[in-house]
């Protein structure tokens, strides 16, 4: 079920929240797991019982983790100094077993439905370029909804539950509940235990401010995914298409298009999933903070899809970093480099890790993994010459903290980015690589607007959108200086409120890519 | 407290009420600017609405396939039959049936053709139960569908006449042949194509609202080089035995007639105005075959329609 479609917002999204509030406050949770489990059955009926099973396998980790705590919480009085120590030690082996063997069960069921046939694949070719007679078969294999999301969350639930970050659940429903919620299944935002698991397993009383907030919200995600991102995917579908026909402005603004279609379409559905969790008085994770505004891809991926950089960051760079071979690795860099390049030269192998696994993340292809590694590149060689950029600024007389400077890392990191988007849009390397080249060259065809007219953009949806995102632009430039739209759009007076609410789902319904004309559209994140 | 809550209740009830209205009032615009917008959304389908009470004998309703392949006038001339073409792009089996209950308000066809192109549209249970909704919703506010009339607004369509000459018909007179070898059309295959469980269940809905009216239901499906197989054709032939209706397969029934070189507008997925000629003369000939109906072309009520006629017949002179 698609978040911006009439059954969710209008069917299925109304009747949870009315029975939601007609419900005993204790009970509550209930509903939603309900709600929960029939929005995953309907998108994928049976492939529910993957998602059971390694919530299963986590639950029961979780809990052997939490006895053994206990155990020792309960021991440790009778026993001296030295036995305390053993037991202490004897224990964190014993998680560290635990948390290996769920972690490799969990990942263990996304690597097999999501690269098996990748790796299959590659392997083959490894095979007949050494001549062995072997052959892996490709699978038919069908991908649970939301698999890469909830596999995620529910590993850094295991993990914080072995580090003491958060209790073990008991229930195994409402840690269900934690990894199956409906607004976060589809595309995320990657949720923490911390952050959601007691949200959703109590009971919210109505708060007609925040119902409100949340409708502001799904209206605002609604517009950007329905009237801007849906109404650009024909358009850029079809030229990546029939790249070899176009070149020159054509590619560009193809690629240009594709970024701004992923931002609406993703962010926007982020925003449908807030909005919907705060209808029940649930605050879900920020997954977006304008990311535009970066200004170098470090910062722009602190701002994008930022529950996946997050999640990267807590469990895949801190423990790399902070393990005993890479703090030996830190002192001897310490001992033979400067003070910079021994902090830098572990973190960018850490770093490598964690750009890799975002690229294995988004997919089952090269193209994935490039992208990810096209990402480490770019940050490597921002972290390696920075005192090279340092020096050359002083001596150009640059001031970093000048507005112009500001506006040039802007527009370099959103190139940076517009290049990422191509490798991650384009069907292959070898054709994003050929569409970059093709920029270069000038295209003698037909004008710049009869070939986006052509491909399903005249100059009616033109307008709309340039118009929309012109609309958004605005909107973040308010946020970025620390104006909350929400705040601010709930103190003005009611006709003026009224008439903004009304604007929107107007605008909506009328201007909305949807109907004769236009394709269904599937949100891109959600078929990671 | 107790008041705080009365009165957000209050103002949330207002508030919808207003949105009701001013979608309710933008319903109404969007159906009367429905004229002369970009004609493959064919809109004028709802002129249905506008003609006599019960002057309609037969319906044809389904996808664009009808208004691209079955011209009402056709009939008219050769049979005298009062038809009407309702094809909306897209449209799936739940809008058939509002527009059914619609139609069935102001006419009582004696035959109704169900085009079934639009059993095989949405396919899992999730897109299904989407366009229930859908369609439900645009039975209380047309906008819904008719929106793009308002998103290209234009004074001059407010003034244009309602009524349509063509009775749905939608004249198509390019032709953009087909790409692909011409013998895959209809491969001989004994396999089937399932229908899922809500969009089959609405077609009974219809078949059986036809029948509360006393209407001969036929199922049919145009000839569509793209859109047709021998699958969907074993699956929908079992289906109307199972609900003991006529099933006119016109990709069977016109193989060799249908000349795809020729006769469709878009490369074999609608036929243009050679290929509804066909097609029209084909339905014509099974109506006078299956029963008398009455020709209207002596009756002074119908007047207007030979007046129909001949602007349709000018209109196919600019087209030609």
């Amino acid at each position: 079920m698609q978040y911006n479609s009439w059954l969710y917002v209008v069917v299925f999204l109304s009747c949870t929240v009315l029975l939601y509030y007609a419900c005993p406050l204790r009970q509550r949770w209930m509903i939603l797991l309900a709600a929960s489990t029939a929005f995953y059955v309907l998108a994928s009926r049976q492939l529910i019982l993957v998602l059971i099973l390694s919530a299963a396998v986590i639950y029961w980790a979780a809990l052997e983790i939490d006895r053994g705590e206990s155990r020792y919480q309960q021991q440790k009085g009778l026993l001296s100094k030295e036995e305390r120590k053993r037991l202490k030690e004897n224990l964190a082996i014993h998680n560290r077993r635990v948390v290996a063997a769920a972690c490799m069960a969990s990942f263990g069921i996304l690597f097999f439905l999501k690269y098996f046939n990748f790796m299959g694949s590659n392997l083959n070719l490894l095979f007949a370029g050494l001549r062995l007679p072997l052959t892996i078969p490709a699978l038919h294999l069908m991908m649970p909804l939301g698999i890469s999301f909830y596999t995620l969350s529910a590993i850094s639930y295991l993990v914080d539950v072995s580090r003491g970050a958060c209790p073990a659940q008991r229930n195994f429903a409402k840690l269900l509940l934690f990894l199956i919620f409906f607004p976060v299944i589809t595309e995320g935002p990657i949720s923490r235990y911390g952050q959601l698991g007691g949200q959703v397993a109590q009971g919210h009383r109505f708060d007609f401010r925040a119902f409100c907030f949340g409708i502001q919200l799904i209206l605002w995600g609604l517009f950007k995914s329905v009237v801007l991102a849906d109404r650009l995917a024909a358009v850029v579908g079809n030229i990546f298409t029939k790249h070899s026909d176009y070149s020159g402005s054509v590619v560009l603004v193809a690629v240009l298009l594709y970024t701004l279609q992923i931002y609406m379409d993703f962010s926007g559905g982020i925003d449908i999933a807030r909005g919907s969790a705060e209808l029940f008085g649930i605050t879900l994770a920020q997954n977006f903070a304008r990311p535009f505004f970066a200004t170098s891809v470090n910062d722009f991926w602190r701002r994008w899809h930022i529950s996946l950089g997050a999640w990267l960051r807590d469990y895949i760079f801190y423990p790399i970093s902070l393990s005993h071979p890479f703090q030996l690795l830190s002192k001897k860099s310490r001992a033979h480099l400067n003070s910079y390049y021994a902090a830098t030269i572990p973190a960018l192998i850490a770093l490598f890790a964690v750009w890799l696994g975002n690229g294995i993340w988004h997919g089952a292809a090269w193209k994935y993994i490039c992208y990810g590694l096209y990402y480490y590149i770019i940050m490597a060689a921002g972290m390696l010459f920075e005192p090279l950029s340092v020096r050359l600024l002083a001596l150009l007389h640059l001031r970093r903290e000048s507005r112009g400077w500001h506006l040039w890392q802007m527009l370099r990191t959103f190139c940076f980015v517009n290049l990422g988007m191509l490798i991650f849009r384009a069907d292959s390397l070898r054709t994003a690589w050929t569409m970059f080249l093709s920029m270069f060259t000038p295209y003698h065809g037909k004008s710049l607007l009869q070939v986006l007219s052509s491909q399903g953009l005249n100059s009616n949806q033109l307008e709309i959108v340039v118009w929309g995102a012109a609309l958004v632009l605005m909107v973040s430039i308010f946020q970025e200086r620390g104006v909350g739209i929400r705040t601010w759009v709930a103190a003005r007076a009611i006709p003026i409120r009224w008439s903004i609410y009304i604007a929107v789902i107007l605008a909506i319904i009328i201007v909305g890519a949807y109907g004769p004309g236009f394709g269904v559209v599937d949100f891109i994140y959600a078929q990671f | 407290m107790r008041n705080a809550k009365y009165l957000n209740l209050r103002k949330s009830v207002v508030f919808l009420l207003i949105l009701a209205l001013l979608l309710g009032a933008l319903s109404e615009l969007s159906i009367l600017l429905d004229r002369n917008v970009n004609p493959l959304f064919n809109y004028a389908a709802r002129d249905l609405l506008d003609e006599p009470k019960n002057s309609i004998d037969v319906l044809v309703i389904g996808t664009s396939d009808v208004y691209s392949a079955v011209s009402p006038l056709l009939l008219w001339k050769d049979y005298g039959y009062a038809g009407f073409a309702w094809g909306e792009p897209a449209q799936r089996i739940f809008e058939t049936h509002e527009y059914l209950k619609k139609i069935y308000r102001c006419q009582t066809p004696k035959v109704v053709f169900l085009e079934i192109g639009n059993l095989y549209r949405d396919k899992s249970d999730a897109q299904n139960l989407d366009s229930m909704t859908k369609a439900y919703i645009a039975d209380v506010f047309p906008i819904v569908t008719y929106h793009r009339t308002l998103a290209n607004f234009s004074l001059a369509n407010l003034q244009a006449k309602p009524g349509s000459v063509t009775k749905g018909y939608l004249i198509r007179g390019g032709t953009v042949r087909v790409d692909s070898d011409p013998d895959t059309y209809m491969e001989p295959d004994s396999g089937t194509a399932s229908i899922n469980y809500f969009s089959q269940q609405e077609l009974t809905a219809c078949i059986d609202l036809c029948r509360a009216h006393g209407s001969k239901v036929v199922l049919v499906s145009i000839p569509s080089f793209t859109d047709w197989n021998m699958e969907k054709h074993n699956t929908v032939t079992a289906l109307a035995q199972q609900e003991q209706v006529s099933y006119l397969d016109l990709n069977v029934e016109l193989r060799g007639k249908i000349n795809w070189d020729t006769d469709t507008a878009d490369g074999g997925k609608h036929l243009n105005y050679k290929g509804a000629q066909k097609v029209t003369a084909y339905l014509g000939q099974y109506l006078y075959a299956n029963g008398p109906l009455p020709d209207h072309r002596q009756d002074s009520a119908y007047d207007v329609w030979n007046a129909d006629y001949q602007a349709y017949a000018k209109k196919l002179v600019s087209f030609s």
